[in-house]
């Protein structure tokens, strides 16, 4: 009841006290929000001047592209026409000195000579055949062969493919001129239009449509299409061939489970080491380095570390503290007598004790993983993965209660006690599966749920108590193609 | 509406409902925020007080708990009180003040667990001041408890989530400091009789 009083006095008392507001806490606050605005402003312009430099070389690329694709278009049709006409060109020539290389070799027996003629109409006209010497010197030819050229637009080779139909068809022309010639004499210009000419003139045109077919599929390719829906490689007769080597680097939020056992009966000790203990999670970062093995199998190694976070509280409610008071005292009686009087006390004090600890323990590790990827590497790809996981060094700092309850100091060095720890965990297995995104060419970003077993405990094999951690996480990073060949053939 | 109500925030003499108030300081007026701060400063800072070491150390956590409140004033979602409210942020900022110093090292008279109940006419006559200087010079733990128990009527529960300890942790602390209060005040009384 008196107890019931007093608490209501105190709370009448303090409990709507106003100690008057203290106007100097007031401009205090007034400057820090004037800092915090400066500093949110110049938040707020720096991340609008990144947003605006953002949005300009974004338009400036899409612009740049559209242009260079425009420029791309414009130039391949160029080319082209171009190539029509100088393909004609360089094409009569070729045959040209080709027939008149064989002439001079003696090679054909029927055309003599070859002669090339230009007509009004700019189209180039291949003119083979027995020619005969006119009045004013001039080769003209027996027989013409009259073969447009104006709508080829076929590459060279396939050009070069025509052009021996061309030669054959007049060939067999020709044979039938001369025997004509033969027949009536002097034949000066006797075009023949035969169906074989015909049949041959549209086989060739089907050729050259099938050059500008190319053309414009590769038109497409580059002006229309994402360079990422071209189909997949045609595989040789070894088969396709992966040579990619990846880099990757990561970092993973942990989640550890932690285990107790024990060899003695300290239920107790490991129920009170649960309660104090608690875990505030941890991390891991890597970098590794990935090369297939196959088409879709890879291996990967590289360097992982990884953090497990800890907390020691300790409430100590009866803790005795003894505080040694020594007093000293200078009496000086008379000038040169000085007399120092020493009194030492002891004060006692008792309370409670209220103590954090944060435990951090880290391990640097190897992981050799063999991963099976599946899926379309170019939109989303998948991966399972498993492996060991060889830890190179673990080491430690913080405390961890005794079997007195009170905090030790972890460490390395051998022995029984609870605080005994490996400098060295062995082979973990580490699985997990993951899911990559293409973000270029050469880059992928992936999420990468993880499961990590250590067969070991952290305490040494020689404790009582061991205590061993399993981990779980989320691996998130990027994905460099170092090499980027999709494919070599062998 | 918007005019209207600048024009009155900024005439000195109107006093501002507690609505009016949070709505001009959520709209960043200056002269809304210094009548808040006018307003509440006061109670708030013995709230302070009752925690910290010292004054200067009330005054830093006054500070910090007011850019808290104006920073978080349109959470308010005009439910409760709004001092209430204001309270709730400048105690868990004093509390995290306080947990700040990882190692607390809590000192108690050996004898100040002995005292039994004491008459009400030992401590009607004691002031504002004294009492708070009587709180100062509890330990910690036991000024933590007594504070959020009887002061701010905290459920012994709450203390406990709070504050990262056992519900009979918190009741034995609060029997504590209650005892060692009245011990004090027993003191007091004896020092003036002499």
């Amino acid at each position: 009841m008196t107890d019931k009083l007093f608490d209501d006095f105190v709370k009448d008392k303090l409990g709507q006290h106003n100690s008057g507001a203290p106007m100097h806490v007031w401009e205090r606050i007034r400057e820090k929000e004037k800092d915090n605005k400066k500093g949110f402003f110049f938040f707020k312009r720096f991340w609008l001047t990144g947003i605006v430099l953002l949005t300009l070389s974004g338009m400036v690329y899409l612009s740049w592209d559209s242009v260079i694709k425009h420029s791309n278009q414009e130039k391949l049709l160029t080319t082209t026409t171009e190539q029509n006409n100088t393909n004609n060109s360089n094409q009569t020539s070729t045959i040209a000195q080709t027939e008149n290389d064989q002439n001079k070799a003696g090679l054909s027996a029927t055309n003599n000579n070859t002669v090339l003629e230009k007509q009004d109409n700019e189209n180039t006209l291949l003119t083979q055949g027995p020619v005969q010497q006119t009045e004013a010197g001039k080769n003209e030819p027996v027989g013409i062969n009259n073969t447009s050229h104006s709508d080829v637009a076929a590459p060279l080779k396939i050009k070069k493919q025509s052009n021996a139909l061309i030669k054959e068809n007049n060939a067999e022309i020709n044979s039938q001129q001369k025997i004509q010639a033969d027949k009536t004499g002097n034949l000066i210009h006797s075009p023949v239009q035969s169906s074989e000419q015909t049949a041959a003139k549209e086989f060739v045109l089907s050729f050259t449509n099938m050059a500008a077919y190319r053309n414009s599929l590769k038109d497409f390719r580059i002006g229309n299409v994402p360079q990422r829906t071209v189909g997949p490689s045609c595989p040789t007769v070894n088969g396709p061939r992966r040579n990619d080597l990846y880099i990757e680097v990561y970092g993973s939020p942990d989640y550890t489970m932690r285990s107790f056992s024990n060899s003695a009966n300290l239920n107790n000790y490991i129920a009170q080491r649960r309660t104090s203990e608690d875990n505030r999670n941890g991390f891991s970062a890597g970098v590794r380095i990935a090369k297939n093995i196959g088409e879709k199998t890879l291996l990967k190694a590289g360097v992982n570390y990884s953090q497990i976070n800890e907390r020691l509280k300790i409430v100590n409610e009866n803790e005795k503290q003894i505080t040694q008071i020594i007093t000293i005292r200078t009496v000086i009686r008379t000038p040169g007598d000085t007399l120092f009087i020493r009194d030492t006390t002891y004060f006692e004090q008792t309370g409670t004790r209220y103590r954090t600890t944060y435990n951090r323990y880290r391990f640097i590790d190897i992981p050799v993983i063999f991963s099976y990827e599946f899926g379309n590497p170019e939109i989303l790809a998948f991966s399972v993965n498993a492996g060991p996981v060889f830890n190179v060094v673990s080491f430690y700092r913080g405390e961890v209660l005794d079997t007195t309850f009170n905090p030790v100091k972890i460490s390395t060095a051998k022995g029984s006690g609870p605080n005994n720890w490996r400098s060295n965990i062995g082979i973990s297995v580490f699985a997990s599966f993951a899911v990559y995104k293409r973000v270029n060419e050469r880059l992928q970003i992936f999420a990468e749920p993880y499961f990590r077993y250590n067969f070991k405990p952290v305490t040494q094999s020689t404790n009582f108590v061991n205590q061993r951690y399993t981990t779980t996480g989320m691996q998130l990073g990027i994905r460099y193609n170092l090499f980027n060949e999709k494919q070599r053939y062998r | 509406m918007h005019r209207h109500l600048f024009l009155k925030i900024n005439h000195p003499i109107l006093i501002l409902t507690d609505h009016q108030l949070i709505h001009g300081c959520i709209k960043n007026d200056q002269q809304c925020q210094q009548q808040l701060f006018e307003r509440f400063a006061g109670k708030m800072l013995t709230v302070c007080l009752r925690y910290a070491i010292d004054r200067m150390e009330a005054e830093d956590i006054l500070q910090d708990a007011f850019i808290k409140v104006y920073m978080n004033l349109s959470q308010f979602k005009f439910e409760g009180s709004f001092e209430g409210w204001i309270r709730r942020i400048v105690v868990n900022t004093a509390l995290k003040y306080c947990q700040k110093k990882k190692m607390k090292y809590d000192e108690v008279q050996p004898e100040a667990a002995n005292v039994g109940g004491i008459d009400p006419s030992a401590y009607t006559h004691l002031n504002e001041a004294e009492l708070l200087k009587l709180i100062h010079r509890l330990p910690e733990g036991y000024k933590m408890v007594f504070n959020l128990h009887i002061i701010e009527g905290y459920s012994h529960e709450e203390i406990a989530v709070m504050l990262h300890i056992k519900d009979s942790t918190s009741r034995s602390q609060l029997v504590k400091a209650r005892r060692y209060l009245q011990n004090e005040i027993l003191k007091m009384q004896k020092s003036i009789a002499v």
